[in-house]
This record gives structure tokens, sequence and C-alpha cells, in this order.
């Protein structure tokens, strides 16, 4: 990838040069920075850099189409749907009603916002701004300067959308494909958007989707960023969710993950001012050579902001997991709150998951918690169920919703709610018993004395 | 099948050296004559091991301290509690060769770098 290939796609898309400016910004970072090296770098360490098959060729349009069932489906209303395939932004629907309301969803290379988009893209990641240095993971610069499907989606202020946007993006060809999108929200402004990825099954090709959101809430919005990964198999997935939490406003990256070969997101929100709010949140559940790798971050840059990250997963066959979070509590940021928790739940023999909640912490006047927990299904709580005549795969869907039920809780959008039940059944009717991992904590008879 | 990996006389004495064979990262250890080869990654943390120091017959993982016997792989101290692979190493002249196909010790082989 070179200033060519980055002119070229910003021609293609008929963008004003403003925005074409940002992407040759990024185009001279990314030709500053070599690949990541897992031996070196620390956020690396955790997924080894060769899963990635970064260097295929960028996938711009195909004739390929779109499913026809989308999560549209779950809501019984008009909704603004955005479709990427394969690279292309193929099309965007906006009711007229949002429209009226001043409410935008189009295309990031649309001239007609080519203001509000040049001052927005790439300030949270490649581009050094006054609050941070730049991000200069060569997999996001690279997103920065050649991306080829964007998604703007703007709500005027005081404006409170009702349903979500959503954003679908299905991949059928080999290759890299460099999805963007970007939100943003003026004060008080409120709104759910929902990412689905899907795609068609590529054999044995390599596929990279290599994805960046950025999310700006102005003062007291609120924003949820739901991304489902619904992947076939062989697809690998990067993944920089990025909000900007303004004064009282609130930013909830949530992360459901289903699909996929190696899945690495990183959903982060950067308090910046007073009273800010995230509850980032994610569900996984990970099967035979599937690598999931969750690194979520909170920085809390601005006094008195809350934070909770909670992070719950499922594993069986050879899969791994990795938790990797961190929250960052800088040196001005008295008052803060913060809690951060994974669990994970080894179905069967032979799963691992590794789970480090780091806390960074440059001020005394805070409140911070952090931990993980990983086990197997207890075999007391099975024991239990059975005795009472519930079969043993029944009472496994019992206990591993159970397990989920309370992160479930906390994400609360109707339109997701049904497929990641059924993702999670899936699961749990996939159980090799024969192989089923127990905790056996039987009490000693000492301790009853 | 054992592939050359390094020349003996480039080796210094219990100073550890990664080479990669047949796409594994091998860590290389000279004890006098001899030479021994262990996969490159520590089975607590999965780090490097060649970046570690060695003291008498075992390599310390610079991570955590944990460390490892040389002669069979098995975990001596802790953070780490499973063994790393060890693998066949044969001499000739001033050519080391290593046969990376099978662990001689019998551990997994980890399934990353």
């Amino acid at each position: 990838m070179n200033e060519q290939d980055v002119l070229e796609v910003s021609a293609g898309l008929g963008e004003a040069d403003v925005v074409r400016d940002r992407r040759l910004a990024a185009a001279k970072v990314f030709a500053d920075v070599a690949w990541p090296d897992s031996r070196v770098d620390e956020f690396w360490r955790s997924t080894p850099f060769k899963r990635i098959p970064v260097g295929g060729p960028v996938v711009n349009g195909s004739e390929a189409q779109a499913p026809e069932v989308s999560l549209a489906a779950a809501v019984d209303a008009p909704l603004a749907v955005a479709t990427i395939v394969d690279g292309a932004l193929l099309h965007v629907d906006l009711p007229a009603e949002l429209a009226e309301r001043g409410v935008v969803v189009a295309s990031l290379s649309d001239p007609a916002h080519a203001e509000l988009v040049a001052q927005r893209i790439t300030t949270l990641t490649s581009a050094a701004t006054e609050e941070h240095q730049g991000d200069r993971d060569r997999t996001v610069v690279l997103n920065d300067a050649a991306w080829t499907a964007g998604v703007l989606v703007h709500v005027p202020a005081d404006v409170e959308l009702e349903h979500p946007v959503l954003v679908r993006v299905h991949v059928t060809e080999p290759g890299t494909h460099l999805p963007r999108v970007l939100v943003d929200l003026a004060h008080h402004a409120r709104a759910t958007v929902v990412i689905e990825h899907t795609s068609t099954d590529p054999g044995d090709q390599r596929v990279l989707v290599d994805e960046v959101v950025e999310v700006f809430t102005g003062d007291s919005a609120s924003c949820q960023l739901v991304s489902l990964q619904d992947w076939t198999g062989g697809v690998d997935h990067l993944a920089l969710h990025k909000g900007r939490v303004g004064r009282d406003a609130r930013f909830d990256p949530v992360e459901l993950t289903f699909g996929g070969r190696t899945v690495r997101l990183r959903p982060e929100a950067d308090l910046v001012a007073q009273g800010g709010e995230t509850y980032p949140a994610g569900v996984y559940a990970a099967d035979e050579g599937q690598w999931f790798d969750m690194q979520p971050y909170v920085r809390h840059i601005a006094p008195r902001a809350t934070s909770d990250v909670l992070f719950k997963g499922s594993l069986q066959g050879r899969s791994r997991t990795v938790f990797r979070g961190n929250v960052l509590v800088t040196e001005d940021a008295v008052g803060t709150v913060t809690d951060e928790n994974n669990r994970t739940l080894i179905l069967t023999d032979g799963a691992r998951a590794d789970a480090t909640p780091f806390l960074e912490i440059f001020c005394s006047d805070i409140t911070a918690g952090h931990g993980s927990a990983t086990g197997q299904i207890d075999a007391r709580a099975l024991f239990y169920l059975e005795a009472r005549g519930i079969p043993r795969e029944q009472a496994i869907r019992l206990i591993v919703t159970g397990f989920f039920h309370d992160v479930l809780d906390r994400i609360k959008v109707p339109m997701v709610d049904n497929r990641v039940m059924s993702k999670v059944e899936a699961q749990v009717s996939n159980v090799d018993l024969s192989r089923l991992g127990l905790t056996d904590a039987t009490i000693d008879e000492d301790d009853l004395l | 099948m054992s592939t050359r990996v390094a020349a003996l006389s480039e080796l210094s004495d219990r100073t550890p050296k990664r080479v990669e064979v047949d796409g594994e990262p091998v860590v290389l250890v000279r004890l006098d004559d001899e030479v021994r080869a262990l996969h490159d990654t520590c089975s607590h943390q999965e780090w490097s091991l060649a970046e570690g120091m060695c003291f008498g017959r075992e390599i310390e993982c610079d991570l955590h301290g944990a460390t490892f016997s040389l002669d069979d792989g098995s975990a001596l101290s802790l953070p780490a509690i499973k063994p790393v692979p060890t693998y066949r190493v044969t001499v000739e002249g001033d050519d080391v060769l290593v046969d990376a196909t099978t662990p001689t010790n019998g551990a997994p082989v980890p399934d990353h770098f």
C-alpha cells in the first residue's frame, strides 16, 4: 500500500480534498511503521501476529449481494440501514422521518459532509492530537489510509433515535477488507448503532477484515455501539471500536463474538470530560480452532468519570480466548470510579482462557476494582439439576444461559437478543458431553466439623 | 529429519540462541561440547525463552523467572508447571542439526508463535 493506491481509492470514491488529505497523512505514518511483532509489542503478545493474513489484495467491490435476512427483520419499523459488501458501500436506506429530523446516514466519502468528516476522521486513531500521540498500530493505520467503504452516522443535537441504525458488513471475497464507520452525536443526542458482520464461507482462502469505528459523543449524548461477529469459519477480524466521551456523555461498546478464526477486538473509550461514563461489555463463545482476543481499554483522562468493563465467554474444543483489558487513570482523574471484570466458562477439556485485567493508576483519590475468574461447570450445580430429573444437556443449557444472564441483561438491544441467544444455544448443543469438564469442589468432611 | 540450524563455533557457552526449524521457534543452548534444543516458548505465558539466561543445566524465562531443565524440558520452578518440548540435536563437525518433528520428551507443542 503506497500513496498512489490511496489516491486511487480516494478518487474512485469521489472524495473531497480535505478527506483525501487525512488519508495521505495516514499513508505517511503507514510508511514509517512496521507490522506488529508479537515478541516485542506488549499489546500483540496475546495473539501471534503470524495468525493475521496481512498483505493480501484490498477488496474493493464485487458482484456479490448481502443476504436477504438481516437483524433488521427483528424490528417491525422502517430502519436506517447501510450495507457494505466486499469493501463497497452498496446502498444506504434512510427513512424520510429520520432525514426530516436532521439525522444523517450516508457514505463517508459524500462531499456534502466532507467538512464534518475531515474534522473528525482519524483523530481517535493515527492522527496526533492534543489528547494523544496517535495510534501506531499498522493494522489501524492501514484502514486510516486505505478504507474502501465508509459509513457516516450523524445525529443532531437533542435528537433521540428510537431504533438502532444498522450497518451491515458482508464478506465473500478473499483478501483484505477495510470497512470504516464514523458516528457523530451532537449534544444530548442518543443512538444505538449495530454493526452486523456476516460472510459466506471463503473455504481455504484467507480473509482479513480490518475495521475501524470512531464514535464521538457530544456533551450529555449517549451512544451504544453493538458489534456482532457472526462470521463463518475462515474469517480473521481485527477491529478498533473507539469512542471519545464528552461531558456527562456515555459510550457503551458491546462486542458479541461467535464466529471467525482469529478475532482481535479493541473496544476503547477515552473519557476526556467530567462525568463521562462507559460500560464496555462482551459476550463470546469459542469453539474448535477459534482464537478470540478481547482488548477493552478505558482511559480516565478527566475527573469524576465512571467505567465498568464486563466480558464473559464460554469455550469448548481446542479454542483459545484472551482477555487483555486495561483501565488507565491519569493523575488528573480524581473521583474516578471503575471496575473491570472477565469471567470465562470452559465447557470441555482442551480449551484455554487467559485473562489479564490491567489497571494503570496515577491518581490516589479513586475507586477501582478488577478481577477475573476462569472455571468449569460446577459439578454440584449439575448434580442438583440432574437430581431433579433435568437431562444433562438441558441442565448445561440452563447453567450456560444463566452464566451469561447478567451481561446480556446489561446490553438490552432487542434487535440482537434473539440472535445472541440462538448462538449461545448453538454452542451448548455442540458440547461434546463425553469431554465435559467439571469443577468438583466436593466439600471436605473436615470442613463441616 | 534433521535440519542444520547453526554452526557450533557461533554458539557461545550457555548463551541461548533462537532459531527457526520448519516454522517452529527453537532455542539452542551450548553446554560445553553438547547442544540442547527446546521449543522457544515458555509454558507459562509464552514468552521467548531465548530472551532469558542459563544457569547450570537450566534456562530461566526472562518474564517471570520460571526455570526449565535443559536435559528434559521439565518445569523446575514456578510460575511454570508444564514442561516445554525438547528436540534431538546432532553435532556433525561444526554443524548443529535439529530434528523438530517430534519432541523427545513428549511435551505438547504450543499452538502459537
